[in-house]
């Protein structure tokens, strides 16, 4: 007995329902076996076996499976089923729309994904050092003096001999910062 | 179904449309369709015993309700009325 396609059979087994496996994958191997490989030979039949095939999957993720219990569950997904369909026949109907929003789309999530990782690298994670919990940042301050000659200096103020002292501990002068 | 008698199941069904329309149906419209009659009552199905052609799956046959033969009683009225006295000129 001639076998069709070995993932396309797959495919059909996980997408469809039990009662359908059985009433579905029966039928075209069926067909496949008697009418279709004898009439149109081995590789137009495997095509002809993967365009039912996804037909049979697409028709089945878009209507309501009467046969499962859960009707509230499967109400929800028919009908997000039956959007995503129509989103998917609306943009090939318009492929410069559809060129154009995949585009701006995927710019504006580039954009996002590439400053929030740098925002968040810069401003929520610990410097890649050890210890950085105890690391403390340290401003050169000038102060601003008038002199005689009428120019205004900026002047670096001498260090403090008291060591500077931060909640992890101290630091004695002269040691050296980063 | 109605022509098919008791041998309406999926295969058959599918060559009487596509010989009788002159296009090629999907598999999966057929399904829905059927699945749909039957959810309304119009139509039922059960399954047959699995067989060696079909890679040991069973087959599911389908018949035609009397809500269904009323319903279809009903449509062709419909298009009968409708078409009466109507010729087609050209347009």
């Amino acid at each position: 007995m001639p076998q069709p396609p070995f993932a396309a059979r797959l495919l059909l087994r996980l997408f469809l329902s039990k009662a359908h496996n059985e009433s579905i994958i029966g039928d075209l191997a069926e067909d496949y076996a008697l009418n279709v490989l004898p009439r149109l030979g081995g590789a137009r039949a495997n095509l002809w076996y993967w365009r039912n095939a996804l037909s049979a999957i697409t028709a089945r993720l878009g209507t309501q499976p009467q046969l499962s219990p859960d009707k509230e569950r499967t109400r929800l997904m028919t009908g997000f089923m039956q959007d995503l369909r129509y989103a998917v026949r609306t943009l090939r109907q318009n492929p410069g729309f559809a060129a154009t929003a995949i585009i701006a789309l995927a710019l504006g999530i580039g954009v996002n994904t590439a400053i929030f990782t740098i925002f968040d690298q810069m401003a929520f994670r610990p410097l890649p050092v050890k210890d950085s919990h105890r690391r403390i940042r340290r401003d050169r301050q000038y102060v601003r003096s008038r002199q005689d000659d009428g120019v205004t200096h900026f002047e670096r103020p001498a260090r403090k001999s008291t060591p500077a002292t931060f909640p992890g501990g101290s630091i004695a002068p002269g040691k050296q910062w980063y | 179904m109605v022509r098919l008698g008791d041998n309406a199941y999926g295969v058959p069904i599918r060559h009487e449309i596509e010989k009788r329309t002159k296009r090629t149906i999907s598999i999966g419209a057929l399904y829905s369709t059927l699945d749909r009659l039957e959810a309304k009552g119009y139509a039922s199905s059960w399954f047959s015993n699995p067989t060696a052609e079909r890679g040991g799956r069973s087959r599911r046959y389908f018949k035609i309700e009397p809500p269904g033969l009323k319903a279809l009683e009903r449509s062709r009225e419909v298009l009968e009325v409708m078409w009466k006295g109507v010729k087609l000129g050209r347009i």
